[in-house]
């Protein structure tokens, strides 16, 4: 069974379609990375799972059932949600950041051995725990980003272009850390890249998307070995130079 | 909320409702001042407690007190109720006694004894010379320079009528009545007009000319009160009846305003020379005691609007903020209520809430609210999107995005916001003394009524130092509550 599945998706912006009639469903405790230029749909697509955007027509299920937007908090939860430029609050502390979840539900474990496990998880020394995001360098928010996207040990996680803004050398340290994780714990991980190297790098699945239509989605191997259209062999070809 | 916020009301005018006692009003002008603390130490004399509603803004507020029972008695002159209350001018004195009786439940006593109303003065050595005594001599004095002030030119019981009325030929050149006076005593005119109880009457030994033709309507001073009223205070009351004339009025208005005694001073010496009360009251309390008590109710007054306005507005801001769509209308509303002038807007409060300090926090609340309401609104607004849209995705509902992330981000600007309204809601406590709030305001209404500058500056100073202060203080409050890297 998929952990999550679209169905005659659509949706469109103001009128103008975005999302083309998709159906499909990610597989349980693997990467996938869907893929795409810029105003694809591929953020879109992502957002359906959390809820973010509901779509014009067609129906998403997430763990078996059809989402209920009334209650979607509570599926949320379940879900971790990491975005481009970490969106880490800067009112909080590192500690408070990564707890945020325990403060909006029912946590029912320790919290501070939480935050120290996790930040261990992702080499952040503890002495962080009480400083605010703007302290720290963009890795290492990216880093906190995954301890609280990771806090309630969530079965998905979504990352929207979340390693986007940050330079070559960083990008491929928490790259190695998502791999490290990933091992230690699988889960679900739907990952939003333009970037085909990224892919290549972190995907057991990859779904390329163009003008909101699904144009390849399969395993990683199967996609960059045989691209089923120009349009992925030109993701591909892209991502040599 | 509504319901909370009018419990708050309902608390705060608990909380300033004062004990029992004699409650008189004054207009803020020297003569209403003089007349009302002659009507407060005779009743004291008499071992009532009196709380003086001094500075009340003229005829409608304090009438409006009275009638409200938020004061007992005010003195009042008769061609006002007339014209200004009953709308029917030239009532005889009865008739207005009757009609008030009649229509409000309010009586008048006896008059005090003099009429202030418009009068053609001269000098006296002038008045001696050519023995002109009354309005009808100056027929035959054509040659006399006739100066009046531009409102008696117009007025519909001025310059034209009365001219007609008694058939006289000048021709009058219009100034201002400010400068009237001085230009009589430099002689460059020698008639002009004036209020028959006027204080300069007395300084530039002049006379009031007899309107033996009675064309002036009559303004009889009198005290005012409910009819209800403990029948020993009328009898208290009586006891000024046809004791003070246009000529003790003027020397007491004089005493005032040109010899700096205070109007206490100046109706303690009244009631002793007419053996009403036998000795001097002591002075009531000290300068800086009389600042600090102000002070005191300045802030009081600015503090619970404020807070009534905090708590009003900031719920309605982040009500606003979840119905965007009605938001434009409701800051369109709050901010027609802060074009209302401020004597305008306290003015309306006195129907509804009466005089004091519940009408005055009321209106000051009114006034708060817009600053507060925007910044909030504006605050939550300007908030990151990323950051809202990172709270949605991580499971927030909407109450616990406001609280851990929308409004915390967005308390800079609403403490901007209730700064501002501290600062406005300081500055505009001032005029709350208009409808007997008290506060620093009554030095300043006094002072501009008694043409005081020491009295106008023992007020203004202090109200702009508490605006500062105010300022200074929510730059702290910022300062230690704002994380720096939020500023």
């Amino acid at each position: 069974m998929k952990i999550a599945q679209l169905l005659n998706v659509s949706h469109s912006y103001s009128g103008q379609p975005a999302i083309k009639n998709i159906s499909l469903g990610f597989e349980e405790k693997k990467i996938t990375t869907i893929i795409g230029r810029s105003g694809s749909g591929k953020s879109t697509l992502l957002q359906f799972i959390n809820g973010l955007i509901k779509p014009s027509a067609g129906s998403i299920s997430v763990f078996g059932k059809g989402l209920n937007y009334k209650e979607i908090s509570a599926t949320r939860l379940r879900m971790g949600y990491m975005v481009q430029g970490t969106g880490l609050f800067p009112h909080f502390t590192i500690a408070e950041n990564i707890s945020i979840a325990a403060r909006i539900s029912s946590y029912p474990l320790d919290v501070n051995q939480r935050v120290r496990e996790l930040m261990t998880l992702v080499g952040l020394p503890d002495s962080f725990q009480r400083k605010y995001p703007f302290e720290l360098s963009g890795g290492e928010q990216q880093r906190v980003g995954i301890c609280r996207a990771l806090f309630l040990d969530p079965a998905i996680l979504l990352m929207d272009e979340a390693l986007g803004s940050l330079d070559p050398i960083t990008r491929q340290e928490i790259q190695s850390e998502i791999l490290k994780l990933q091992r230690l714990e699988p889960r679900t991980i739907l990952l939003v890249t333009h970037d085909m190297r990224e892919a290549k790098i972190l995907s057991d699945y990859i779904l390329v998307i163009d003008k909101g239509e699904v144009q390849q989605y399969d395993t990683k191997e199967e996609v960059l070995q045989r691209p089923a259209n120009a349009v992925v062999e030109k993701l591909i070809e892209a991502s040599v130079w | 909320m509504v319901k909370a916020f009018f419990t708050l009301c309902i608390f705060l005018s608990a909380l300033f409702t004062e004990g029992q006692s004699i409650r008189v009003g004054a207009k803020h002008f020297n003569e209403g001042y003089i007349l009302s603390e002659i009507i407060s130490q005779l009743l004291e004399s008499e071992g009532y407690t009196v709380e003086r509603k001094y500075n009340l803004g003229g005829t409608l507020v304090c009438f409006e007190a009275l009638k409200n029972n938020a004061i007992d008695i005010y003195p009042e002159y008769s061609g006002t109720l007339s014209a200004e209350i009953l709308q029917q001018p030239q009532l005889s004195y009865q008739a207005i006694n009757l009609a008030l009786q009649r229509n409000f439940q309010l009586e008048i006593a006896k008059p005090y004894g003099f009429n202030n109303s418009y009068a053609l003065v001269i000098k006296k050595q002038l008045s001696e010379a050519k023995n002109i005594r009354a309005i009808s001599d100056l027929k035959t004095h054509t040659e006399l320079k006739f100066g009046l002030s531009y409102e008696f030119l117009k007025r519909q019981d001025g310059w034209d009528n009365l001219a007609k009325r008694y058939s006289l030929p000048h021709q009058a050149v219009g100034l201002e009545h400010g400068l009237a006076y001085q230009a009589l005593d430099q002689d460059r005119i020698e008639l002009t007009d004036a209020y028959s109880t006027d204080g300069e009457i007395a300084k530039y030994n002049l006379v009031v000319l007899q309107d033996n033709q009675h064309f002036f309507p009559e303004y009889e001073a009198t005290s005012v009160y409910r009819q209800g009223i403990d029948t020993r205070i009328k009898d208290i009351l009586s006891k000024l009846n046809g004791r003070i004339d246009e000529q003790r009025m003027q020397r007491m208005n004089a005493s005032v305003l040109f010899d700096k005694k205070t109007f206490e001073q100046v109706a303690t010496s009244f009631l002793i020379y007419e053996g009403l009360i036998l000795k001097r009251q002591a002075e009531r309390k000290s300068t800086i005691n009389d600042i600090l008590q102000k002070a005191g109710r300045h802030l009081l007054l600015t503090f619970s609007a404020l807070l009534l306005a905090i708590c009003f507005s900031i719920p309605l801001g982040v009500w606003l903020y979840w119905h965007p769509g009605i938001s434009k209308s409701v800051l369109y509303f709050s901010g027609l209520l802060q074009t209302i002038p401020s004597i305008a807007l306290l003015a309306i409060m006195i129907p509804l809430f009466g005089i004091g300090v519940v009408p005055a926090v009321v209106a000051l609340f009114l006034y708060a609210v817009l600053p507060i309401l925007r910044n909030t609104l504006t605050g939550l607004q300007s908030v990151d999107p990323l950051l809202k849209k990172v709270a949605d995705g991580i499971g927030m509902n909407r109450f616990q995005k406001i609280r851990f992330v929308e409004f915390p981000l967005a308390i800079p600007i609403v403490l901007a916001g209730i700064r501002t309204a501290a600062v406005i809601n300081v500055g505009t406590a001032t005029l709350a003394a208009f409808i007997g709030a008290g506060g620093l305001g009554e030095f300043i209404v006094t002072g501009l009524a008694l043409n005081n500058t020491e009295l106008i500056l023992r007020g203004a100073i202090p109200a702009a130092l508490l605006a500062i202060a105010v300022e200074f203080g929510f730059g702290f409050l910022e300062k230690w509550w704002v994380p720096k890297h939020l500023r």
